[in-house]
């Protein structure tokens, strides 16, 4: 099978299921290249640790792969993967729920994606662009881990993922009307957040 | 708030999230944080992927690449078991009563009265000699 035939087929429902059955270790690759960034990202925003998450990539598609035969194509590649990546992270922060360091923002000054993330906005930063810059960054993340984890997954699948609704409760194996539920309230709550912040 | 309402206030809410100038500038400011948080060199990619494929690639424990592993770093053991020089024998102490008397029949055959089985040749032996001196002693008495 070609790249370009397997890139296709795993975006195709109807087609999937038996091509990720029956695929070999070197067509995996492609799936691999096809979602890594993906997955990499909804697991830093999941978890907000560069190192965990990282190795949470490789433990998701190394279980895709392993459980490969039973995908059933009742979800696109995409969202089995998403699916894989917040049982994993789920998993993490129960493990390390005592003491697991929460806040990206808070830890130590010398984390480039601050500095990254700054570069980004503006080529030729100022020191008072990107101090601005990472106070609206830590203002953001703030609200966001005050909701609860559901409502949060949930958030971070719609917002910044861009998921259709569907796709979140296929991949967190919710009713629809329950992912409904969460982004509902996840908005209330931001909404009152933002209020409250300005108010200060 | 009910299930119930809050689908229903959904629409209505999302409506308000993208009218809300402050929600929708901190929506997007925080996808552009996720997205820009999430930003890695072509070779962080390119490391992950090939981590694993090394990872898919291993064997598990139970199959039969583990299998021939195994037997293989058996004999491997073996055979530097062998190549590490002659082992240092401890003769068992039951081994040394055995041979000690062992020794002692062997010597007792071969310093002491003769076997059982050799007693008739011995008998007559004894009677060829002595019917030899009785022979040597007439023929002087006639003489």
């Amino acid at each position: 099978m070609t790249g370009e035939t397997l890139a296709g087929a795993v975006f195709d429902a109807a087609v999937a299921p038996k091509v990720m059955q029956g695929i070999a270790h070197e067509e995996f690759d492609l799936v691999v290249r096809e979602h890594q960034q993906r997955i990499y990202r909804v697991l830093l925003a999941l978890l907000r640790d560069p190192d965990a998450a990282a190795n949470l990539t490789q433990d998701c598609f190394v279980r895709a792969f392993e459980s490969r035969k039973s995908f059933r194509g009742e979800a696109s590649v995409g969202t089995w993967l998403v699916r894989i990546a917040v049982n994993l992270a789920r998993d993490y922060q129960r493990s390390k729920r005592h003491g697991f360091w929460r806040g990206l923002f808070r830890s130590s000054n010398n984390d480039d994606s601050h500095d990254a993330m700054a570069m980004a906005a503006d080529p030729q930063p100022t020191a008072e662009r990107v101090v601005l810059a990472r106070e609206k960054a830590a203002a953001v993340w703030a609200i966001v881990d005050r909701l609860s984890p559901q409502q949060r997954e949930v958030f971070i699948l719609r917002f910044a993922e861009e998921m259709p609704l569907e796709q979140i409760a296929l991949a967190l194996r919710l009713q629809l009307g329950t992912v409904k539920t969460h982004l509902s309230r996840a908005l209330s709550a931001v909404r009152a957040q933002i209020k409250e912040s300005e108010r200060e | 708030m009910s299930s119930r309402s809050d689908d229903l206030n959904l629409d209505e809410q999302s409506r308000l999230a993208l009218t809300d100038e402050s929600v929708n500038d901190f929506i997007s400011s925080f996808r552009q944080g996720v997205h820009e948080q999430a930003q890695r060199p072509n070779s962080f990619w390119t490391a992950q992927r090939v981590r694993i494929g090394e990872r898919t690639l291993k064997p598990k424990h139970g199959s039969l690449g583990w299998a021939i592993g195994s037997v293989f770093a058996t004999a491997a053991v073996a055979i530097a078991l062998l190549l590490s020089g002659p082992a240092t024998t401890n003769t068992p102490v039951a081994q040394k009563v055995d041979d000690d008397l062992l020794m002692r029949e062997v010597v007792e055959a071969t310093e002491g009265t003769l076997p059982d089985a050799l007693a008739p040749a011995t008998l007559l032996a004894n009677e060829v000699d002595r019917g030899l001196e009785t022979a040597v002693q007439s023929k002087g008495a006639t003489r």
